[in-house]
């Protein structure tokens, strides 16, 4: 067997030798000059690229322009498109978003929600469309991704120690609340969600949270599911909610500047249902009715503060009927325009106008994330026709 | 469409209309949430 050799100076640019043969013991030799740099490999169907030269001036995208994804292998990039987030293949025909559950945090930085991009940032005055098929529906979707998460690799011992606090969960000792059992470092489930669990929406796998009283309190959902957590003091997880580090014991590991966002107290006033910290006044839960997200946000940038209640017996932590919820859990399609800025790390905030519409039906166009005119179409149906 | 008029359609019907300048170019996009998604007969166009 041979092995293909290549080697680039810095006169020459992937300058392709003769190939080298691996003896009989596995080994083989290779030379390698000095201020050089030199690649073996096995492919042996690589050649020296070209390109015309001299290279064509930068021109406008194209437009009108279009793609039913009919001449393509399975599985295969879409020409043109560049994925920002998620994993986008086109399969039978059309252009899909395979990933099923968000896989959290990457420990570096947010992870984009599953976006992909393609025209020209100079676009001006277009229209933008697709046919859209959702599949499955949210149910079964939030069901698929828990078998995902099951065949997840854990640690013994991690998952020894998960499966005891489910078992003193049920004993009703020490834990107050255990939504999912799940590892709080790869978000692998280890553990079956409590059938007695007290749930908040239909559909909704809501977050459940203890808030440990008396003042000052520790709000927690005590396990890292779907990058939500506002833990501090007996909750090991931390988390990120975009950049803001709502539970960080280190100060260092969301990614944030070190000790820019410590341990964060929680006081929930039972007199307003305020939730806010202390420690960073500017902060406070807000909560998208339409989105049944959780945001982090400023009342000094005028938004309205929600009203939570926590419910000591249910353990449950509610604004407005909606319980605390993440964003993965939303099951929804957008076609987006003008997309100006996008960079891959700002998946939640849209720069430019979309529509969004759910499996439910319901729809709403934003402008850099925000709703700029929402509404419901009672004739709409859902099952958008697809071949 | 005029450059700040930004406008929303299903199966045909215009579900929405607004006037904003805040962006007047950028790319397109498609995107869905955590679970599967599929996207055909996708187009970029002149306006409607």
């Amino acid at each position: 067997m041979t092995l293909k050799v290549w080697m680039t100076t810095s006169t020459s640019y992937f300058l392709q030798l003769a190939d080298v043969i691996i003896a009989a013991d596995s080994t083989f030799t290779v030379h390698v000059p000095p201020d050089s740099m030199i690649t073996v490999s096995t492919e042996t169907r690589a050649h020296k690229g070209s390109f015309p030269n001299p290279i064509p001036a930068d021109g406008p995208w194209p437009i009108p322009y279009s793609d039913n994804f009919n001449e393509y292998p399975y599985d295969a990039m879409a020409k043109y498109f560049s994925d920002q987030g998620g994993s986008w293949a086109v399969r039978n025909g059309t252009i899909q978003q395979v990933a099923v559950g968000d896989p959290g945090n990457n420990g570096w930085a947010y992870n984009p929600d599953p976006l992909t991009q393609i025209g020209d940032e100079r676009l001006v005055d277009y229209s933008v469309s697709a046919t859209v098929t959702f599949n499955p529906p949210m149910d079964e979707n939030v069901e698929e991704s828990k078998k995902i998460y099951r065949r997840a690799n854990v640690s013994p011992k991690r998952k020894a120690a998960l499966k005891e606090r489910e078992k003193q969960w049920r004993r009703g000792k020490n834990l107050k609340v255990v939504e999912e059992v799940v590892d709080d470092v790869d978000t692998s489930l280890v553990g079956d969600v409590p059938t007695n669990m007290v749930t908040c929406d239909s559909g909704d796998s809501a977050q459940k949270w203890t808030f440990n009283s008396p003042d000052p309190g520790y709000l927690s959902n005590d396990v890292n599911f779907n990058q939500l957590c506002l833990n501090v003091g007996g909750c090991e997880a931390s988390s990120i909610i975009f950049y803001q580090c709502v539970d960080d014991p280190n100060g260092s590991s969301c990614g944030a500047p070190p000790g820019h966002y410590p341990n964060l107290v929680w006081r929930l006033d039972n007199q307003t249902g305020v939730l806010s910290t202390d420690m960073a006044p500017s902060l406070a839960l807000t909560l998208n009715a339409t989105n049944n997200a959780l945001y982090l946000d400023t009342p000094q940038a005028g938004n309205v503060l929600q009203t939570w209640t926590y419910n000591a017996t249910s353990m449950q932590l509610s604004a407005n009927g909606l319980c605390l919820s993440t964003p993965p859990q939303r099951t929804y399609a957008i076609i987006c325009g003008r997309v100006t800025s996008f960079d891959g790390f700002n998946a939640l905030t849209y720069p430019g106008y979309c529509f969004e519409i759910d499996h439910s039906g319901k729809w709403q166009l934003q402008s850099n994330s925000q709703p700029i005119d929402v509404g419901s179409l009672s004739s709409f149906n859902p099952q958008t026709p697809h071949r | 469409m005029a450059e700040e008029q930004i406008e929303a359609y299903v199966d045909g019907t215009r579900l929405s209309q607004v006037s904003d300048k805040s962006y007047g170019v950028g790319n397109a996009m498609i995107g869905s949430g955590w679970h599967e998604c599929q996207f055909d007969d996708f187009e970029v166009n002149t306006p409607l």
